[in-house]
């Protein structure tokens, strides 16, 4: 039994950000609040996500549950309402629904059978750099990058961190210097390359919430991107996997 | 050619969508048959160039691979090695049927039978150490990597499905089952609009996907048991029992469980070399030292073998390396579960 009132600029930012990888996921309710793990179908992305029960106006779950959900279902009912309206949810779970409730609209939505979603381990991953950046001009840098390249590779060294998208003859450069980061732990050049579709969607994604964002970097590594908001409230941990240049 | 398991052999439907990705082995000489069939003018003549040497495999390759890459398809050719001494007897019966055609084709054509010109002369087509030879030399232009087995190449194949560097492989021949491939799929580099042989009526081939598993799961036999059954029926190793076809061959095989059992209780004469062919399906000899990577579009060389030494439309060829460079993007692309 699960039953919960959340603000719906909260759900909004979970559904948006697993959305950023798949249209349907899979949505684990504990006792202390709601998470799950997600990989896009040509594993190349994944997000891990979780929301505390804190943030609840109300939470209520006395047993560990899942529910598939499809997205789109979710996003219908709650784009209509305004970020600070309360959104209440209801399983049902003889009748294998999530009762979604806005004022006086209720939306019943089936839900998906689960047992086709396979809890799968997320890779573990040794990433020496991490760099916390002002996330903004990143977002900015990738906008322009858009316009002619398809990938991006990221770069950091002890003096900073360093974003360069190439097209066929042209170049993209967003420089930010150890001053301009929150924080930076480096200590051998690190350099990967990221296709930057998922990179953009990944960063705009985190950018629309959170001022600042945790960057996690290899050599020809995944990338690891994770963000808060609500004073921690919410997680969410983006993995891409890279491309490699030869 | 192969063995015929189709009665007990249901595949999947799928679209070439769900393929995304996947790293898919195709059995070359299978393939290059096919291409050499399939890709001829309406009087039966294959494509070829100013000095009249065929090249309708070259031109599979380059289109029919490059429609695969914009599937974001990963493939990887593999050509038989030596053939197996059992096999002579089939290669040697297939010269001669392809001998034979040839006449019916021209004795075809000077009666203006068209129709029955085309479908003798795609029963003539060769796929020779030249053409081999010259595949190979586009697909190392194209960046598609090949593998040389050691004997049979869909035994290489089937060997790549099973160690995991590939997750599928693509052939016409039921065979790929005997040899324990995982994951087989039909139709794939042939994928599209088909001409039924004998009457005007176009078909629409889809790629169908069959897993090993499953297979014996539904006939409730294991590998080695459909071995048996295949031995029955016939391979390209032995000729099988006159009478005996699919069905009846596993009802044998599930009642008796071997091909030992059969000729102790008296069911069937010994099958000559049945052993051995047992052997060639169950323990080939395989290369186990080999690379799968995918490379650059080398244009200039594609270019320079195809429209200049074999006058290809430059367009078209154009057209077909844009699709290559586009699959740089896909086969540089990792995926998180290569870094577990």
């Amino acid at each position: 039994m699960f039953q919960g009132k959340l603000k719906a600029g909260f759900t909004k930012v979970l559904v948006d950000a697993i959305s950023v990888l798949v249209d349907e996921t899979k949505f684990k309710i504990s006792p202390d609040g709601i998470y799950g793990r997600t990989f896009d179908p040509a594993h190349v992305g994944m997000i891990d996500f979780k929301i505390k029960k804190e943030i609840f106006e109300e939470y209520e779950c006395k047993e560990e549950t899942e529910i598939g959900v499809d997205l789109e279902k979710l996003k219908d009912i709650i784009k209509i309402a305004t970020n600070e309206e309360i959104i209440e949810f209801q399983h049902d779970k003889s009748e294998g629904r999530l009762i979604v409730t806005k004022g006086n609209i209720t939306r019943k939505l089936s839900l998906l059978d689960t047992s086709e979603m396979r809890d799968t381990k997320a890779p573990s991953l040794d990433l020496p750099a991490e760099i916390v950046a002002p996330i903004a001009e990143i977002a900015q840098a990738i906008k322009v990058a858009e316009s002619f390249s398809d990938h991006v590779t990221l770069m950091a060294d002890s003096e900073g961190f360093q974003m360069i998208a190439e097209g066929d003859s042209d170049v993209l450069e967003l420089k930010l210097s150890k001053d301009k980061l929150y924080n930076l732990k480096c200590e051998e050049k690190v350099k990967s390359m990221f296709p930057l579709d998922y990179f953009s969607k990944m960063i705009k994604m985190a950018g629309s919430k959170s001022d600042e964002i945790t960057i996690n970097l290899g050599n020809d590594y995944p990338i690891k991107l994770s963000f808060e908001i609500a004073e921690g409230n919410i997680k969410i941990i983006y993995l891409l996997a890279p491309r490699i240049e030869s | 050619m192969g063995v015929d398991l189709k009665p007990i052999v249901k595949g999947r439907k799928i679209n070439l969508n769900e393929l995304n990705g996947k790293i898919i082995a195709i059995d070359a000489y299978n393939t290059l048959h096919q291409f050499l069939s399939i890709i001829r003018q309406r009087d039966g003549t294959p494509l070829k160039d100013s000095m009249g040497r065929i090249t309708s495999h070259l031109s599979g390759i380059l289109y029919r691979t490059a429609n695969l890459v914009e599937y974001g398809i990963k493939p990887v050719y593999v050509f038989d090695g030596k053939p197996h001494p059992l096999k002579l007897k089939t290669l040697e019966k297939r010269k001669e049927l392809k001998e034979i055609a040839e006449k019916e084709w021209i004795s075809a054509l000077e009666r203006g039978d068209m129709e029955e010109a085309l479908k003798k002369a795609k029963r003539t087509s060769r796929v020779d150490a030249e053409k081999v030879e010259e595949s190979k030399k586009l697909l190392n232009a194209l960046g598609i990597p090949y593998v040389d087995a050691k004997g049979e190449g869909e035994a290489q194949a089937a060997f790549m499905n099973a160690r995991g560097d590939v997750d599928a492989v693509a052939s016409q021949d039921f065979d790929s089952l005997l040899f324990g491939t995982p994951v087989l799929i039909k139709n794939l580099a042939i994928t599209g609009r088909r001409k039924l042989p004998d009457k005007q009526v176009w078909i629409e081939v889809s790629p169908e996907e069959i897993e090993l598993a499953r297979i014996l799961e539904e006939n409730e036999i294991t590998l080695e048991e459909l071995v048996d059954v295949g031995i029955l029926i016939g391979t390209d190793f032995n000729e099988g029992i006159k009478g005996i076809g699919p069905k009846k061959a596993i009802n044998l095989i599930k009642k008796y469980g071997s091909i030992d059992n059969l000729i102790k209780n008296g069911k069937i004469e010994k099958i000559e070399n049945y052993e051995e062919v047992r052997k060639i399906f169950l323990q080939p000899e395989v290369n186990k030292d080999y690379e799968i990577k995918w490379d650059e579009v080398d244009e200039k060389e594609v270019i320079d073998f195809l429209c200049n030494e074999h006058q290809f439309s430059e367009n078209r060829v154009k057209n077909a390396i844009e699709k290559y460079k586009k699959f740089a993007k896909i086969f540089r692309q990792r995926s998180l579960f290569d870094f577990k």
